[in-house]
């Protein structure tokens, strides 16, 4: 079972995506304080880690700088689910490695959940083409 | 002598209009004189109490006029010999890409104004623009205005970080509420009855949200615009402060801060809108709670020049003073540095101010000796 991380500060959303993750059978953990995140991502060591850009602590961008530091973590599928969309944003967490920049607002659990599928290999829970 | 010809073209250019009526209305030669010196001290007045920096020099780039905002903007000192100063004492401390130098000589050859918009000097940012001195169509000197765009440049980061935080803070209930209702409508019977109410539960939490920060906006710019309306009726004053401040009490416990109220209860009932100043004073303690680790938090009220007077003063971080002034205005508040600090609109203060105001009083920040702030509003008793 495929293991999932999701840096996320706000419960309800988390719950969200954990519920719809858990559906497609994932593994799904959760961690909501920056600072603890790239700790989370050496310990946990999850397939895929969905990161938020605005947390307490440590933004996005600075824990993704941190994980693609990390000689035990840098291998580690990142992609950023934020709300925050500005071009700077974008091509610097690309830059860094990000496999994609999803905006939370303009997509549902279910795409989500495809995106995570076709990202992690899974064709039988993907139903949908993912384009960027 | 050419340097008093250059002034003389500035005088004689702001002058005409003064000049003309003169001649209009047949006045002596002696009245016009008077007036024409009277004009030259105006317009000596204006441009040494212009922000712009402001530099004439003579055909021989001689400086014949330079404002104190030259030196300010430049951060440069007046040259002590005053026979040697030459434009080239300002010019040479910019950047050569710039090519002022070019410019400055442009103006003397072909007699063409130029601006320059974008000059970055030290930390400033400054537009520049070369302009010359004519008198009857002859070139007899050239001038340089120099003009801080910092703040402007600084006000603007301010509203578009505002404009981010605002469409982030509104996206964010958004994708909650559109994310649930796609997952129940397609999963719901593969949920329990609990995740299912829980869910139900953030939706109806974040519709309440995004309601809030719509009248927050609203409220905002209310303020901004003079057009808050209240609703004044007979009230205690230290009786909302004792009920407003129950609902800190535990956070203060919580937080091991002491939380007191000094009241002065000479305080007679006034008119004033009860809810609204309890939305004043509920977010000054935010606030204060939000920006103290440590120390104490206290709310006093009293009377001063027949003005209630209501103050929360903290041991907390301190606000810098380049913020004092402005932290009441839209913008101000909302730095994103992509680190969370607090969820909301990030209005509060600009709401404050404008709830003070529509009750003729006044809000405004100052330390608290030796750390912290203290945020104080009056309300008029009569």
């Amino acid at each position: 079972m495929n293991k999932i991380l999701i840096v996320e500060d706000d419960w309800a959303l988390y719950n969200l995506y954990k519920t719809e993750l858990m559906l497609a059978n994932y593994q799904v953990s959760n961690v909501a304080d920056g600072n603890l995140a790239t700790d989370a991502v050496k310990v946990q060591k999850p397939d895929l880690v969905l990161l938020d850009l605005m947390l307490p602590g440590k933004n996005g961008l600075e824990i993704l700088q941190e994980i693609r530091a990390d000689d035990a973590a840098k291998d580690t599928k990142v992609v950023m689910l934020t709300n925050f969309g500005d071009e700077e944003n974008v091509s610097t967490a690309l830059e860094y490695g990000a496999l994609d920049y999803i905006m939370k607002y303009k997509i549902v659990p279910e795409e989500l959940s495809n995106k995570v599928a076709a990202i992690l290999g899974d064709q039988s829970k993907s139903t949908v083409s993912v384009t960027n | 002598m050419v340097e008093t010809a250059v002034i003389v073209v500035l005088l004689v250019a702001l002058s005409i209009s003064l000049l003309f009526l003169f001649l209009k209305k047949d006045v002596g030669l002696t009245r016009l004189t008077e007036g024409v010196l009277a004009k030259e001290k105006q317009l000596h007045a204006a441009i040494e109490g212009l922000s712009d920096g402001v530099v004439v020099m003579d055909k021989v780039f001689k400086v014949v006029v330079a404002n104190p905002a030259v030196f300010s903007i430049l951060q440069l000192n007046h040259p002590l010999d005053t026979s040697d100063f030459n434009i080239f004492y300002i010019v040479n401390n910019f950047d050569k890409s710039y090519r002022l130098d070019e410019a400055v000589a442009d103006v003397f050859e072909r007699g063409h104004s130029r601006t320059l918009h974008e000059v970055k000097y030290n930390s400033k940012l400054l537009s520049i623009t070369v302009f010359p001195v004519r008198i009857k169509g002859v070139i007899l000197g050239a001038g340089l205005v120099f003009h801080d765009r910092s703040e402007e440049q600084e006000l603007q980061k301010l509203r578009d970080d505002f404009t981010a935080m605002i469409v982030h803070e509104l996206r964010s209930p958004l994708a909650l509420i559109s994310g649930t209702s796609n997952l129940l409508m397609r999963r719901s019977g593969e949920l329990s009855h609990e995740q299912v109410t829980e869910m139900l539960g953030s939706v109806k939490s974040s519709t309440d949200d995004l309601l809030g920060m719509v009248d927050e906006i609203l409220d905002a710019a209310k303020a901004q615009s003079g057009k808050f309306e209240i609703q004044k009726a007979a009230n205690d004053i230290n009786k909302l402060i004792e009920k407003e401040s129950k609902y800190f009490s535990g956070l203060a416990t919580e937080h091991n801060i002491k939380f007191n109220l000094n009241l002065n209860t000479s305080i007679i009932h006034f008119p004033f809108d009860y809810l609204r100043i309890s939305q004043v004073l509920s977010n000054l303690l935010s606030n204060a709670f939000k920006f103290t680790q440590e120390g104490y938090i206290c709310v006093k009220s009293d009377l001063q020049n027949g003005d209630a007077i209501v103050s929360v003063e903290d041991t907390g971080v301190g606000v810098q003073d380049k913020d004092k002034g402005r932290i009441f205005e839209k913008f101000v508040q909302a730095r994103f540095q992509g680190v969370r600090a607090e969820k909301g609109t990030g209005l509060g203060l600009v709401i404050a101010k404008g709830i003070v105001e529509a009750h003729g009083g006044r809000i405004w920040v100052e330390d608290n000796h030796p750390r912290g702030t203290r945020f104080v509003f009056t309300l008029p008793i009569s």
